[in-house]
């Protein structure tokens, strides 16, 4: 009966050791995934930015998102998100889920489709456009921690980065931001450059590395699927 | 702002790490193979627009070349210092761009440091140095573009090369309405101060055994595609655009020369500089042991 007791009472101390271990260590957390596009975005890109001195500014900036998913857990697809409302800083909600708690590197996303309305302004002049940019993007390999505990909301945020959009090259480290090609080529001069004017210019000074584009629209395009990062500007394979 | 890690300074990482690696029993065999300069690449080429093209100058200022190969390290005993450079290259070369044709975004295992400024047309034969190159099957070459500075080889103060990353100067001919028309034309290109050429085709297999040189080739005509460094350039539009039909073409950086310099000229600079920063314009080739 002694032993007996003793064998009760050793395996209900281990059993409450390991549920009292299991109970600090595992479990689920919760992580909310938003998609923020920075001030350039919400706020637009001033002046001082550009090397041409042209400001931009975005009236619409949707982001089409597809299989999001992070920390294990794939996240219904959302409705397309405009970027360019004013969030303060939060980004708009992509989904939320309760993940496993613990670090996790695992971030993917798509950037299905991406249709912008925007504006850029110089020394009284002004030049609007709209444009559409559909091929889907896959990211994934991002540079990015999420850390997932079970007292707190874990974030990971899809940043967009525009500025790429008006890039002068698609390989330097350091490339310039211009807009004065893209003024140029409103051809009809009615204010609004279109994406067939762009695919009628010429790419003058800008440089696609080894990459076989010949005019300004192909070229902005390639920069579109550059947009996508992590939690500001952590890279992902592409 | 959200590029990766500049060459330079993983470069520095990498081979120092190889350092490292070479302390242990299972480094990965190397061998040092002299690279020198090829002018084969510059035969005289007809462009698609029926121009002789024919270069008595080339000259180009390179830094730091880098051998890759596309798959991973072929030594199973690869040591850990090596797959620390393997993981640094892949990351240098994640932003590279698929281009039917050329390998690109392979592993770099092999160099040779150091900037070089090479005149294509006329220094054939000249070695540049001893290339640092582990054992395998190489199948790319990527360098960098520098400026002239007074201090490098062969530079002097008054050089014209000073300040730009290649001049390119030579004559074009071609045969119009039964008379030959000729212009001799200089083209000064300034490429940024982080460009670089990748994925250059250089096929070698390296062993412990090899001895040959490495060439290194600038091309008037891309031998995988066939298309021309001057294709789409008309030389005698261009010299009457210039003020003056005399036969005498000069075309530089508008940001650097003559910022009012007419848009035909501008645009046939940024074409010919497009061109020349790919890699389509460069390759490395095996000259054998005679």
């Amino acid at each position: 009966m002694i032993i007996s007791h003793r064998i009760h009472k050793f395996t209900l101390v281990c059993l409450t050791a390991i549920a009292f271990t299991t109970a600090c260590t595992g479990g689920e957390g919760e992580l909310e995934v938003r998609a923020w596009g920075e001030e350039f975005i919400e706020e637009g890109i001033p002046a001082t930015e550009l090397a041409d001195g042209w400001a931009v500014s975005f009236d619409r900036f949707e982001v089409e998102l597809r299989d999001v998913s992070a920390a294990g857990v794939a996240l219904p697809d959302p409705a397309p998100l405009d970027l360019a409302q004013p969030s303060e800083g939060m980004g708009q909600l992509i989904g939320r889920a309760s993940v496993a708690t613990g670090d996790h590197d695992d971030a993917r996303f798509t950037i299905a489709a991406v249709e912008i309305e925007g504006r850029a302004s110089k020394d009284g002049v002004e030049k609007t456009f709209a444009w559409s940019f559909d091929t889907a993007v896959e990211y994934s390999n991002c540079e990015t921690l999420t850390q997932v505990s079970r007292d707190a909301v874990a974030q990971l945020q899809i940043t967009v980065h525009a500025d790429h959009l008006f890039y002068d090259s698609l390989v330097s480290e350091e490339p310039d931001l211009r807009f004065d090609a893209i003024a140029q080529a409103d051809t009809d001069a009615d204010g609004i450059v279109t994406q067939a004017e762009l695919a009628s210019a010429g790419l003058g000074a800008y440089d696609p590395g080894n990459l076989e584009i010949d005019d300004l629209w192909g070229f902005v395009s390639a920069q579109a699927q550059t947009m996508g990062h992590v939690d500001g500007e952590g890279h992902c394979e592409s | 702002m959200c590029h990766p890690t500049p060459r330079a300074v993983a470069l520095m990482l990498g081979w120092s790490l190889l350092g490292l690696a070479a302390c242990q029993p299972s480094e990965a065999p190397r061998v040092e193979l002299a690279v020198v300069v090829d002018g084969s690449g510059l035969e005289p080429e007809v462009s698609d627009l029926g121009w002789g093209v024919e270069l008595n100058e080339a000259r180009v200022v390179v830094a730091d070349l880098l051998f890759t190969t596309a798959g991973e390290l072929h030594d199973e005993r690869q040591p850990a210092g090596a797959q620390l450079i393997s993981r640094l290259a892949s990351l240098l070369e994640a932003r590279a761009w698929a281009h039917p044709g050329h390998q690109q975004g392979g592993e770099v295992i092999g160099e040779l440091p150091g900037t070089h400024v090479i005149d294509f047309a006329s220094e054939d034969g000249r070695e540049l140095g001893l290339a640092t190159l582990i054992t395998g099957d190489y199948t790319a070459l990527n360098f960098g573009l520098g400026r002239g500075q007074p201090e490098l080889d062969g530079i002097d103060a008054n050089d014209p090369l000073i300040g730009h990353t290649a001049i390119l100067r030579g004559t074009a001919s071609k045969l119009v309405d039964g008379a030959t028309t000729e212009v001799a034309f200089t083209i000064i290109i300034d490429s940024p101060p982080d460009r670089e050429i990748i994925g250059a085709p250089f096929e070698a297999s390296v062993t412990e055994a090899s001895s040959f040189e490495i060439g290194l080739r600038m091309l008037l005509r891309d031998s995988l595609e066939g298309d021309r460094l001057f294709d789409g350039i008309d030389f005698a539009a261009l010299d009457a655009a210039d003020g003056e039909a005399d036969g005498q073409l000069l075309l530089v950086d508008p940001d650097e020369g003559d910022p009012q310099q007419v848009a035909a000229l501008s645009d046939a600079y940024y074409a010919i500089r497009r061109e020349f920063q790919t890699h389509d314009v460069f390759d490395a080739i095996t000259h054998l042991d005679p």
